[in-house]
């Protein structure tokens, strides 16, 4: 008993770190990537112009690294992390491996208000975010309310419900975005790229605006994780061990749309993430989720900085959505291991 | 008896009158074959007399060759010249209605390459099209040459290449005079957001080139990339042009992070009107002057 106890430590240990360490090697990696390469020697530079002069004194290399890539590369993390969390969340409480955050609308709902917000032309700044942002927010959390009470009316407390309630509710939805898309003319084209996702252009004022968003959202679905494992079982297991299923699983529905809704909202539509990241946390850690959450959130993280950083860089100058490039990774990849671990995915 | 007589008589009229038809006894003008810009080739039999243009550059070309009496359908995008506005519409440049082209019974239709579904319809209607799709300043002035030939406006085109082809002299005799370290490094902005420039093999390219500045994005692998900002920053374009109009140029200079770039640091940001240098029809000339004198004011006191 006590071999094993200290196997699972060590286990722990390495899961934990090694991830981590991934992390922060990508992440240095993207800050040092690009239209300039910056060095050690640069980026003491940039560090000493950053803390000794006023913003508009900087080289423009300084500016690169403090207002460019750094919040990119953050932001990546942040809705990398955000997307993946939501993704196992709902896999584990809809108890369906296919679950991601398409599934309740949510992702659909952001594309619509974002849409309106360019449809209208709305000039409408918002911290510094322009309209898109805010409007695809309200759209997701409007989407998920709509969803939610329509399910528990419908359907009451079934799983089932509340996912052919999100199905519906996504391609009715999706169809009005396509209806704005003809309708756009000229002005489909910024409609076009962030239906497509990215982090084009983001800066400070994105992260700021969607980190609390993120941040309070995994921690909240983190204090609840045992009560998720359970659930992830089956709604009987939790509630014979005391789980108030109902409550739980309003409080975790709501903490995943935050976190896709305040991604969706910075970085348009990224698939994949979400489905994909779980899973593969899954074949690491197992079906724990006091490991699969922070498991997951760093994969998630990883996976999106590495796909932005191909994404500017590929056909540089030029950039890529990042919504094509994890697609386009994460499809035959997941493939793959779907083949080869079919054990511990399904 | 009578009956065969009848069968003889009708005969010979038949053999009579197509005889006729061979030996001319109504003359046709002579068939002009023209290829357009798809390939296709095109018999004319008739010099037209009713011609609808369905792209605003096709338009351009009709009334600069002076048919503008002959022009029968326009579409909503022709806004030049200003006499366009008299003329039937036939939808929008994209969409255009083949049902609204056929009731204006045109003998000539001018279309462009996006409107391939549409010529295919035309030509089963047996409704002659040309396809003029210009890629570059060469090719405007073929296309001039074609349009010419096609609508019996010989005389009007060689006048128009003339026009043409001195202004592209002028531009040219000018910026012969400047070094290479003269030329500045431009970033044109064809759309702000995301922030798409023009690469090298478009339109824009070639007008920034022979108007004596250096493309930003002449290694970029698209022709309309969504272009890092980075790389923006990092390159210091020393001008930029643009011709969305979403923003004035007040507003460029305020953009966030972008005031390190020099064309914004030195206050060289300039509008050019959208349609003399995007849209590919006769006054292109005049476009590359407009951009050429954004570039090297100097030269052009």
């Amino acid at each position: 008993m006590g071999v094993i106890r200290q196997k699972l430590r060590t286990r722990n240990w390495v899961y934990k770190v090694l991830p981590l360490g991934m992390l922060v090697v990508v992440i240095l990696l993207s800050l040092s990537i690009g239209a300039v390469t910056i060095t050690l020697d640069r980026f003491n530079f940039a560090l000493h112009q950053l803390l000794t002069l006023p913003q508009a004194e900087w080289g423009y290399e300084t500016v690169i690294i403090w207002q460019l890539r750094f919040p990119r590369t953050l932001l990546a993390a942040a809705v990398g992390a955000a997307l993946a969390t939501a993704g196992a969340v709902l896999q584990g409480l809809l108890h369906n491996g296919m679950a991601d955050s398409h599934v309740l609308g949510v992702s659909s709902g952001a594309s619509l208000g974002a849409s309106i917000a360019m449809l209208l032309g709305l000039r409408i700044g918002f911290l510094g975010l322009g309209a898109i942002t805010p409007m695809a927010f309200i759209g997701s959390i409007v989407t998920l309310v709509i969803v939610i009470s329509i399910s528990r009316r419908i359907a009451g407390k079934s799983t089932l419900g509340l996912l052919l309630a999100g199905i519906a509710m996504s391609s009715f939805l999706s169809s009005l975005v396509s209806l704005i898309v003809y309708f756009s003319g000229e002005r489909i084209q910024p409609l076009v790229f962030w239906l497509m996702g990215g982090f084009s252009a983001r800066n400070w004022n994105h992260f700021l605006a969607v980190i609390p968003y993120l941040a309070g959202g995994y921690f909240i679905t983190y204090i609840y994780h045992r009560y998720l494992t359970a659930i992830s079982l089956s709604d009987a297991t939790a509630h014979n061990l005391g789980v108030n299923v109902e409550k739980v699983r309003l409080i975790l529905l709501c903490c995943s749309a935050l976190l896709t809704a305040a991604s969706v909202a910075v970085s348009g539509g990224i698939g994949f993430v979400g489905l994909m990241i779980p899973h593969i946390g899954k074949i690491f850690v197992g079906h724990n989720y006091r490991l699969l959450l922070p498991t997951s959130a760093l994969f998630g993280a990883i996976f999106l900085v590495v796909a932005d950083l191909l994404a500017r860089t590929i056909i540089r100058p030029a950039e890529l959505p990042v919504g094509i490039i994890t697609a386009l990774c994460g499809g035959p990849f997941f493939l793959y291991l779907l083949a080869k671990r079919r054990k511990e995915i399904l | 008896m009578n009956r065969k007589l009848i069968l003889v008589l009708a005969l010979v009229l038949i053999i009579a009158l197509s005889g006729c038809a061979q030996l001319n006894i109504f003359p046709n003008q002579e068939t002009i074959t023209v290829t357009d810009d798809m390939g296709r080739e095109v018999n004319l039999s008739t010099t037209p007399a009713r011609i609808i243009s369905i792209a605003p550059s096709n338009t351009e070309f009709l009334f600069a060759l002076g048919l503008s009496e002959k022009i029968v359908g326009v579409t909503d995008f022709c806004n030049y010249p200003a006499d366009a506005a008299a003329k039937e519409r036939v939808g929008d440049f994209a969409n255009p209605s083949v049902e609204k082209i056929i009731g204006l019974k045109p003998d000539l239709v001018v279309a462009a390459s996006l409107h391939q579904e549409v010529v295919e319809q035309l030509d089963q209607l047996n409704i002659p099209v040309i396809v003029i799709d210009a890629k570059n300043i060469q090719h405007i002035l073929d296309s001039v040459d074609m349009l010419g030939m096609a609508t019996g406006a010989n005389e009007a085109a060689e006048t128009l290449t003339k026009q043409i082809t001195d202004d592209l002299e002028l531009v040219d005799s000018k910026v012969m005079t400047l070094s290479e370290d003269e030329k500045p490094l431009v970033y044109f902005e064809v759309w702000n957001d995301p922030i798409m420039t023009a690469g090298p093999n478009t339109f824009i390219h070639e007008l920034i080139t022979r108007a004596g500045g250096v493309n930003i994005a002449a290694d970029a692998p698209t022709d309309y990339p969504v272009y890092a900002l980075e790389d923006l920053i990092a390159r210091q374009p020393e001008v930029m042009i643009y011709t969305h109009g979403a923003e004035t140029a007040e507003q460029i200079k305020d953009r966030q992070n972008w005031e390190t770039i020099h064309a914004l640091k030195y206050g060289r940001i300039y509008l050019v009107e959208e349609d003399l240098v995007l849209r590919p029809g006769p006054r292109i000339a005049k476009g590359l002057i407009e951009l050429s004198k954004r570039l090297h004011p100097d030269i052009w006191e």
